[in-house]
Formats: C-alpha cells, sequence, structure tokens
C-alpha cells in the first residue's frame, strides 16, 4: 500500500512538473508560430488578436524612412494542432490581416503555415539540468498579395511574403525550476524566386535566434522576456546578388501566460521589431497580441 | 610705350574675352534634334547611359521625391538617340521599371506607363511612377532601337 502511493506520488509529481516544464523558447516570442502541444494534449486550438502600428522602414545604412503604409494592422492568428505521438505535433497557422489607413482599410489571409516539432530530449525529474531539445520544420505559402504584386499605394493589400518558404529549426527549452530559460534557432530560405517587371528576385536565407528567460509560478502561468535577432542574406535578381541587401533585425518581447481553467490558458505578447542595436533594411514596429488557447 | 602697354593690355582683355567663350565646356549641348543633353546632370535631370551605340536621357517633370501626406505622381521624359544625336528609326518595346534593389521590390501592380511623343521617335513620356517610401531607387529603361536592344539604368535617393 505504501508503495502504491509513493508510486502515485511520484507520477502526479511528474505530471505536475512536466506541465509547468513543457514550452519553448520561441513559442512566446510574437512570432508566427505560437502554439504548442503538451503530449496528454490531442488536439488544441489558439486564437490571437494582434495589433501593430508605428511602422518606420529602416534603411540599408540603419536609417528611419518613411513609407506609405498602414496606420496599424490587425491580425486574426488561427492555430489547430494534433498530437501525433508523446513527443510530436504539428500545427497549420494562419493570419486574416486588417490593414488600416485613416478611413481606409483592406483585408485578406495571410500565408498559411504548417508545423512539424519532435522533442528530441524531454525534461526528466531525474535529471532535472537537462533541458527540453525539440526540432521543427515547418513550411509557409506564398499566396496571398504581396510587395510584388500590390495595388494599393498604401499597400493595404499586402498580406504576405509573395514567396513559399520553408524553415527548420532547434529550440532548447529549460523549465524544471521556477526561473525559465531557453534558445532557439532557426533557418528560412525561399522555395522558389519570384518574377517581376524588373527581373526575377530570389530572397536570401534568414537566420533567427531568440533567446528568451522568464519566470513561472507553478501551473498557473509564466512571464517571459526575450529578444530576437535575424538575419537575411543578400537578395539576388536574375542570378546576380544585390549589394547591401542583407536584413538585419534585432527586437524584444514580453510574453505572459496565465491558465484560466484546466485546459485553457491566455497569453498577452508585447513586442518590438527593430528595437535595439543594428538594423538594416527592414521595418520597425510595435505590436500587442491577446491570445487564447484551449485543448481537448 | 603707353601705347604698347595699352594695346597688349586690350589684346589680353580680348583675349580672355575670347577664351570664356570657346575654353571653358558648354555645360548643355544642343544635338542635332535640338534637344539639350546635360554633360553635367543636375538634380532634376540625368543621363542613364552611353553606350557605343546609344544616348538615353532621363529628365524629370519634378524633383523626385515622397510624400507621407499625399500621393505624388512623378512624370518625366525619355530621350532615345543615336551615339551622334541623330533620332533613331524605329524603337520598340519601351520598357520603364522602378525598384528598390536592397529591398527586393518594385511597384507592384502600380506600373509606371511609358507613352510615344508624336512625331517624335525616341521621345517618350513616362508617368504613373509613385515613390512609396524613401530610399534608393533604381529607375531601369529598356527598348530596342533600330533593332538593337538594350537596357539603361540608374538610381535615385528619394527623400
Amino acid at each position: 500500500m505504501l508503495k502504491m502511493v509513493i508510486k502515485i506520488c511520484l507520477f502526479l509529481t511528474i505530471v505536475l512538473q512536466s506541465s509547468k516544464s513543457m514550452a519553448c523558447a520561441s513559442c512566446g516570442s510574437g512570432g508566427d508560430d505560437p502554439l504548442i502541444l503538451y503530449p496528454w494534449e490531442q488536439w488544441k486550438i489558439y486564437t490571437g488578436l494582434g495589433r501593430t502600428s508605428a511602422f518606420t522602414p529602416i534603411d540599408a545604412a540603419g536609417r528611419s524612412g518613411r513609407e506609405l503604409s498602414p496606420d496599424a494592422r490587425n491580425t486574426t492568428t488561427v492555430s489547430m494542432g494534433k498530437t501525433l505521438s508523446n513527443r510530436s505535433f504539428v500545427t497549420v497557422t494562419a493570419p486574416y490581416i486588417v490593414n488600416k489607413r485613416g478611413a481606409y482599410q483592406r483585408s485578406g489571409w495571410g500565408d498559411p503555415m504548417v508545423t512539424a516539432r519532435y522533442t528530441l530530449v524531454t525534461q526528466d525529474i531525474s535529471q532535472e539540468w537537462i533541458p527540453q531539445v525539440q526540432v521543427l520544420a515547418a513550411t509557409k505559402a506564398g499566396s496571398a498579395t504581396s510587395v510584388f504584386d500590390y495595388l494599393d499605394p498604401a499597400r493595404l493589400d499586402v498580406f504576405g511574403s509573395g514567396v513559399p518558404e520553408w524553415r527548420a529549426g532547434v529550440d532548447i527549452w529549460h523549465a524544471m525550476f521556477d526561473w525559465k530559460a531557453g534558445f532557439a534557432q532557426t533557418v528560412t530560405g525561399p522555395l522558389s524566386s519570384r518574377k517581376t517587371e524588373f527581373g526575377e528576385v530570389r530572397n536570401g536565407v534568414t537566420y533567427r535566434s531568440t533567446a528568451t528567460v522568464g519566470y513561472g509560478w507553478g501551473d498557473f502561468g509564466k512571464l517571459l522576456v526575450g529578444v530576437n535577432r535575424e538575419q537575411t542574406t543578400k537578395k539576388s535578381l536574375d542570378g546576380a546578388t544585390q549589394a547591401d541587401s542583407d536584413v538585419v533585425g534585432q527586437s524584444a518581447f514580453l510574453s505572459a501566460d496565465a491558465k484560466i481553467e484546466h485546459h485553457s490558458s491566455v497569453r498577452l505578447t508585447l513586442s518590438k521589431t527593430a528595437a535595439f542595436g543594428l538594423n538594416k533594411n527592414t521595418s520597425r514596429s510595435e505590436a500587442v497580441t491577446v491570445a487564447v488557447m484551449r485543448a481537448f | 610705350m603707353k601705347l604698347s602697354k595699352a594695346f597688349l593690355f586690350t589684346l589680353v582683355l580680348l583675349l580672355n574675352a575670347c577664351g570664356q567663350n570657346s575654353g571653358t565646356p558648354d555645360p548643355k549641348k544642343i544635338d542635332a534634334n535640338g534637344d539639350q543633353w546635360n554633360a553635367n546632370p543636375d538634380g532634376a535631370s540625368l543621363r542613364l547611359a552611353e553606350s557605343s551605340k546609344w544616348r538615353a536621357e532621363l529628365k524629370w517633370s519634378q524633383e523626385p521625391r515622397f510624400s507621407d501626406e499625399e500621393l505624388l505622381e512623378m512624370t518625366g521624359v525619355i530621350f532615345l538617340r543615336h551615339a551622334d544625336g541623330r533620332a533613331p528609326s524605329s524603337v520598340i518595346n519601351v520598357t520603364f521599371t522602378a525598384d528598390m534593389p536592397q529591398h527586393g521590390h518594385g511597384t507592384g501592380n502600380i506600373l509606371p506607363r511609358v507613352e510615344p511623343v508624336a512625331n517624335d521617335p525616341g521621345r517618350y513620356i513616362f508617368k504613373n511612377l509613385f515613390f512609396t517610401m524613401t530610399g534608393l531607387w533604381r529607375i531601369r529603361v529598356g527598348a530596342t532601337l533600330d533593332g538593337s536592344s538594350d537596357v539603361w539604368s540608374t538610381t535615385v535617393d528619394v527623400q
């Protein structure tokens, strides 16, 4: 009887520890892949409402410029995930975007993305300093109207990147203690070039590093802060590399998760792109996102 | 003696005056069609390129600039000529594009238009060009002149 009680207590301890340890380094960073599933969750739905504003272009010399752009972009992100095994899951994410400028607005779907994650190393209470290690692979469509085919001079009808992409990465997350930390590294590249009236454009390869630290209050929630650094190699036009077309962007985020019931939680994310340091050929903006997640 | 000095002084003055007319290059050359070509492009007019066969020049109707308060349409004239200034006999496939080489995008589906000037082969009006942001823009002009195709380009820093 005593042995049975000890086993049950140990099992519960592992489960409860697991519930506050499972997450990922890049989940709360305000990126386009916000949903992760815990092994005991069969299905999960994420709905996020985000507002991005204060767009400012940054040129190749790092100087702020001016542009005709939306005053604000409201994004409704819907993501659905399915567990494949106790180590793997897949998610499908699609944004619906409303671009506003003064009294005018245009809306449309952005590029959908499919992501698969596999946990190589799971966290274990018996080895509490070993972090969780996940690998991920994703593909994103390039079907939405983009900077290559917009019709609105203020680009209110730009909803996507215009080029399909692949992505691969690794996500390391340690959350066995109240203090949590993680690091994620992804690589994103174009699946094709884009033909334009001025030639065939091929985007560079983007290397994105995310560092996150935070604190968790048991199973009730956590607060994370982090930074991203994105570096994209030079673009090419008709096979010729375009000088000074590489991109550097450094952003910061703050994310707070809270459990509202057994299978539901909410997340608030504040982020700012081109927030610090050297940035080039990118855009500065500020965003706030509120999201609800529900598991089944 | 005084007369000699006065004569020499006058001669020097006259020679100096002549030198000002012929010694310093005229910044504007007039070609066979009466068009002015800027040897030293100013801010409103620029020479795109001068290949061994053709010369192409672009003249803006206004200073190329950006405004975030109103949508500014940039217009101007393109001149396409033989190297010696003669107008071509036949010009086809004239193209005009604008893109930002450091950003990898152009003007989307808002494409600049090029229209020929009646009875003036090689002279075209361009319009419907909108600079939607500040920064470095590349202007490319392509054409087939008397059977020979070429593309000329230049950049403009729009502020």
